[in-house]
Order: C-alpha cells, then structure tokens, then sequence
C-alpha cells in the first residue's frame, strides 16, 4: 500500500484527465477506486464535475432560427 | 453526365451527413460570435466551406469533428479581427488557482451547491473574459464533448497545448467565479487559514 497523502496527490493531479476520459483504463480504474474510498477526493472530484458540467449547461441554450436550414441549402443548391 | 451523376451524389450525401450538426455548429458560431446575425453568417460560410473541400474528407473519419475545425478556421480568418483584439495576460492571472482548495483555504464548505447559485449570466460573462484559446479550448472540451486529440486537431495544436489551454482556461475560470461569488456575498467572508494551502502541480 503506497502512502495514502502520496495517493490522493496523485489522483488529484490526474483528476480532471480522469474527468476528461482521457486516462488510460487501468489508470482509470485505480483512480475510480480511490475516489469510491476516499471521502476527500470524492468531495473534491464530484466538485470539479459539477464544475465542467455548469459550464456545459449555463451556455447550451440557444434557439437556432427557422430559416437557417433553408439559407443554407439555398447556398448549397447555388453552388451545384 | 458522370460528374453531374457524382455531384448529386456527393450533394445528398453532404446533406445527409453534414446537415444534422447545423444546430450544434449554430450554437458554437454563437458562442464565437456572441451575436445571432455573425452567427448565422459564419455557419452559412462554414457549410459552404464544408461542401466545397468535401472530397477532401475521409469518409469514416470524424465529420462532427472537421466540421469544428472548418468552423474554428473560419471565424479565427474573419470574424476575430473585427471583435477582439488579442487580450495581454499577466503572468499572475493565471497562476495556478483551485475553487476547490481556496475555498477550503477561507473555511468554507466547496459544495457544488455553490455553482448552481451562480448567474448565467455571469458563468458566461466570466467564461467570455478569457482569451481566446483557452475559451475555445475550454468549449470544445466541457460544451461539446470533444477528446483532446479531436481538439488538438480542431485548433491545430499539439496535444500538450491542449491540455494547458484546458488546465489554464479552467483555472481562470474559477478564478473569476471565485471573485464573483465573494463580492456578490454567495459565500461568507472568512479570513483564509494562515497554512498554505496545498497546490497541484498540473504538470
């Protein structure tokens, strides 16, 4: 068993590479494991999740307008 | 004959396969623009864009993402120079800095609790406020979904380039959702622990 504090610096150093799905899967299952056990790091990860996802839903809310489509095969179908 | 048989082809398939991301390339051009008229402008020019080099495409390869990179070209060729000028960083603006840790640092609870509290309004103005290239970077990742390799392809940088972008882009994010929510009163003022708190090293 390594040093726990040594641990839970590691995974946070990774943490939003974990976040990011970019960790490879074995990295990934360790790092899952330790943040299942360890209440610091959960609180810390389920934290910076909230945080990608706030910005994924404060800016996803435009309307695209009726005619776009229209224009845009209009454009299309000049250039045939 | 031959050509015009190809080119209708090609023109459906374009249709078929390009055009059900015009909703998601509308709200990114609105994101990059931050104004409906360049918005749809600058789609129209990516769509055209798109058809034009489509032979170039590699069927099977990732459309969603060379679309992005089309639409990223173009507005960084024409519309940035008209809106924004390069913004001057300094050095310890972006230092590094963690929501999570700070508020820990100033004896607060960093419940995610906190975020939802936080405006719209001022999640986009705070978001806006940063340059260029992490904003985009910060996008492609956390709105659109993006793997770093997708957005190292988009923007035209190394993976490592990427991956500072994100870490610089987020931090400073936080940053100035940190300095929003203590002017605003969203978190109490507590004077921070005199022990240093401790950083990550994001290399």
């Amino acid at each position: 068993m390594e040093n726990p504090e040594t641990d839970c610096r590691s995974v946070l150093e990774r943490l939003y590479l974990y976040l990011d799905g970019e960790i490879a899967p074995e990295d990934g299952t360790d790092i899952g494991r330790h943040i299942r056990d360890c209440l610091p790091c959960q609180d810390h990860a389920d934290f910076e999740q909230h945080f990608k996802e706030l910005v994924r839903r404060k800016v996803c809310k435009e309307d695209v307008p009726a005619h776009l489509l229209e224009r845009v095969r209009a454009n299309l179908e000049s250039m045939t | 004959m031959t050509g015009e048989t190809a080119g209708a082809a090609t023109k459906e398939r374009f249709e078929a396969e390009a055009l059900p991301y015009l909703d998601q390339l509308y709200a990114a051009a609105l994101r990059m623009t931050r104004n409906p008229a360049d918005a749809e402008d600058l789609v129209q020019q990516v769509f055209m864009r798109a058809y034009t080099a489509f032979h170039q495409f590699e069927s099977g390869t990732n459309l969603k993402a060379w679309l992005y990179k089309i639409l990223t070209n173009t507005f960084i060729s024409g519309y940035r120079k008209k809106q924004r000028q390069p913004r001057t960083v300094s050095a310890d603006e972006y230092e590094d800095f963690s929501l999570y840790d700070t508020m820990v640092e100033h004896r607060l609870t960093p419940e995610a609790e906190l975020l939802d509290r936080l405006p719209d309004e001022e999640v986009k103005a705070a978001l806006d406020s940063l340059p260029e290239q992490f904003r985009t970077a910060v996008l492609l990742a956390d709105v659109e979904g993006f793997s770093y390799q997708e957005i190292a392809d988009i923007m035209g940088v190394a993976i490592g380039t990427v991956m500072s972008r994100l870490h610089r882009g987020r931090k400073a994010l936080q940053r100035a959702l940190w300095e929003y929510a203590r002017t605003r009163g969203l978190v109490e003022d507590r004077e921070p622990w005199r022990t240093p708190r401790r950083t990550v090293d994001p290399s």
